[in-house]
């Protein structure tokens, strides 16, 4: 349990005491994880309050142009690394197998910022105990759903990228981006951004093999892009998932799909 | 509720047993839990997330007043870089050695540096055939769908497999009201006959070029057809009208599926 504020310390000793067991799941999420042998053991929680570099920064000669949004990405990776890790603790305290359901966010504080992942504990009715807690930002239903066809989520990954261009000094750039070029592609901004978005997705490929995992399932990708100063292009670009791994190794997957007509108005 | 047999148990030895992967098989998806799992059932397995994306100066045309027309210059820019940013994207499923992209989604969004730049960005999950075949379509592509993985399943359980996404644009500009005709207007119910025939014609050029794309593809038919009015940042008057939909060819005489089970969900 290190690393935590008092007050996590305190919400976890009182967790031990009671015999109550909080969940954040709603209630088709809750019945989903029953279904392959997963109990709910607590909600936990991580937070943590960075004061951020900014992201506006003016150009002086002799500067890494590219890096100048690389402290921003590498403030946000801290983040949410603690965030998620102090998570983690709370659970590995409650005798949780797994997280599931995270939901990562943040919010702007005066000169901070706040990282916060919440997520539902639960614990494996199985004598088998995971090397280390497993994490993901799916509902219980998904993992439910997952584990009834063979796979189980092993870890819920962030991943970013950022990179940024000085289009001073490239007449291109600015003819292409004048009102007489007509249409045409703008080559340098094209760059940036396949190159920030490629990144960003080699970056969380790399992750999910270094989780050991089979696979990875994107539940979100973000692109932000600024002007961290005069003719200054920045880009920022973000991939979020769960990675998974096969326990039924090849072989059909056991469960199949019915169909259904549901009978209901259109639309509800 | 019943927990199914093993299910917890294996799903925590194979977290207990992580070891890495073979290199080959580590795969990253967009796709939802739900379309991953029918993806798999339909017999593809996802290879990767592909992406491509095009930074594009949409050059500038006037529309005359009074005159219903079509900007072609404004036309020629949306088609242009929605195909950069696709063939893109199909490059790198070709270079994953995928017989097709499944769940793809065309946006365009408009940058914070420059009024008449914007990002043509095209994402989907390139997929593989369990059973080796013709899958790729007469251009030697692997095939594009936009359908979600549930309608992916049924389309192929039906006996159809895709060929490619067809897509027609036209931006129009609708001519305005002569002042006469607007006063002659104030006050009464009637039919502004130029608006409807500037909304026909539109319509029809865009439909028909995407008619044009699926028979160059040799295809039976098209499915999921979305006909979309994007009004962008042209103003009232001027609307892109895009069609867009994937072109299907037959797999077998048949196309019967099975018969779907009714059920009542007893939800609000």
């Amino acid at each position: 349990m290190h690393g935590l504020p008092p007050a996590a310390v305190e919400r976890l000793a009182r967790a031990a005491r009671s015999g109550v067991r909080t969940s954040l799941l709603s209630a088709p999420s809750a019945a989903g994880i029953k279904a392959v042998g997963l109990e709910p053991v607590g909600e936990v929680m991580g937070c943590v309050v960075q004061s951020m570099v900014p992201r506006y920064q003016t150009y002086a000669s002799g500067y890494n142009i590219a890096g100048i949004a690389q402290p921003f990405l590498d403030a946000l990776n801290t983040g949410y690394a603690t965030a998620l890790g102090r998570l983690r603790e709370e659970a590995k305290a409650l005798g949780a197998d797994g997280v599931v359901d995270i939901r990562l966010s943040t919010t702007g504080l005066g000169g901070g910022e706040e990282f916060l992942a919440m997520g539902t504990a639960v614990r494996a009715q199985s004598t088998t105990r995971p090397r280390s807690l497993f994490t993901t930002d799916l509902s219980g239903s998904d993992v439910a759903k997952l584990m009834l066809s063979g796979w189980v989520p092993v870890h819920v990954e962030w991943a970013g990228a950022a990179h940024t261009i000085y289009t001073g000094y490239s007449t291109n750039t600015q003819f292409q981006t004048s009102f007489y070029a007509g249409n045409i592609e703008v080559d340098s901004y094209t760059a940036l951004i396949n190159r920030v978005r490629a990144g960003a997705r080699r970056r969380f490929h790399e992750m999910v093999r270094s989780a050991h995992a089979d696979g990875g399932i994107v539940s979100d990708m973000a692109l932000s892009t600024w002007e961290p100063g005069e003719r200054l292009v920045a880009a920022l670009a973000v991939v979020y998932g769960t990675a998974i791994a096969q326990f039924h190794a090849d072989g059909p997957a056991p469960a199949r799909t019915l169909t259904v007509m549901p009978l209901r108005r259109q639309g509800e | 509720m019943t927990t199914v047999d093993g299910i917890p148990e294996d799903a925590m030895r194979r977290l207990a047993e992580m070891k890495p992967g073979s290199k080959t098989s580590l795969f990253t998806s967009d796709l939802s839990v739900n379309e991953f799992l029918l993806v798999r059932e339909a017999g593809f397995r996802p290879l990767g997330m592909v992406l491509g994306s095009s930074i594009y100066h949409v050059g500038f045309q006037f529309g005359r007043w009074s005159k219903n027309q079509e900007l072609e210059v404004l036309s020629n820019a949306m088609y242009h870089a929605r195909e950069l940013a696709m063939t893109r994207m199909e490059a790198e499923a070709d270079v994953l050695g995928a017989d097709g992209i499944v769940g793809v989604r065309l946006e365009i969004e408009f940058k914070e540096f420059g009024s008449d730049l914007a990002e043509f960005i095209a994402v989907g999950t390139a997929v593989k055939a369990d059973e080796p075949g013709q899958w790729r379509n007469n251009t030697g592509k692997p095939f594009t769908s936009d359908l979600s993985g549930q309608d992916f399943w049924t389309l192929v359980q039906a006996g159809y497999a895709p060929l490619g996404m067809v897509m027609g644009t036209c931006v129009y500009h609708v001519a305005h009201q002569r002042f006469w005709q607007a006063l002659g207007n104030v006050g009464q119910n009637v039919e502004i006959p130029q608006f409807t025939e500037a909304l026909y014609d539109a319509r029809e050029l865009a439909m028909s070029r995407m008619q044009a794309e699926a028979e160059a593809l040799q295809a039976e038919g098209i499915v999921g057809v979305q006909l979309l009015s994007l009004p962008h940042r042209w103003g009232g008057h001027t609307t892109e009208f895009f069609a867009i939909g994937t072109a299907v060819k037959p797999l077998r005489a048949d196309h019967t599926i099975a018969k779907p089970q009714l059920v009542l969900p007893l939800v609000d």
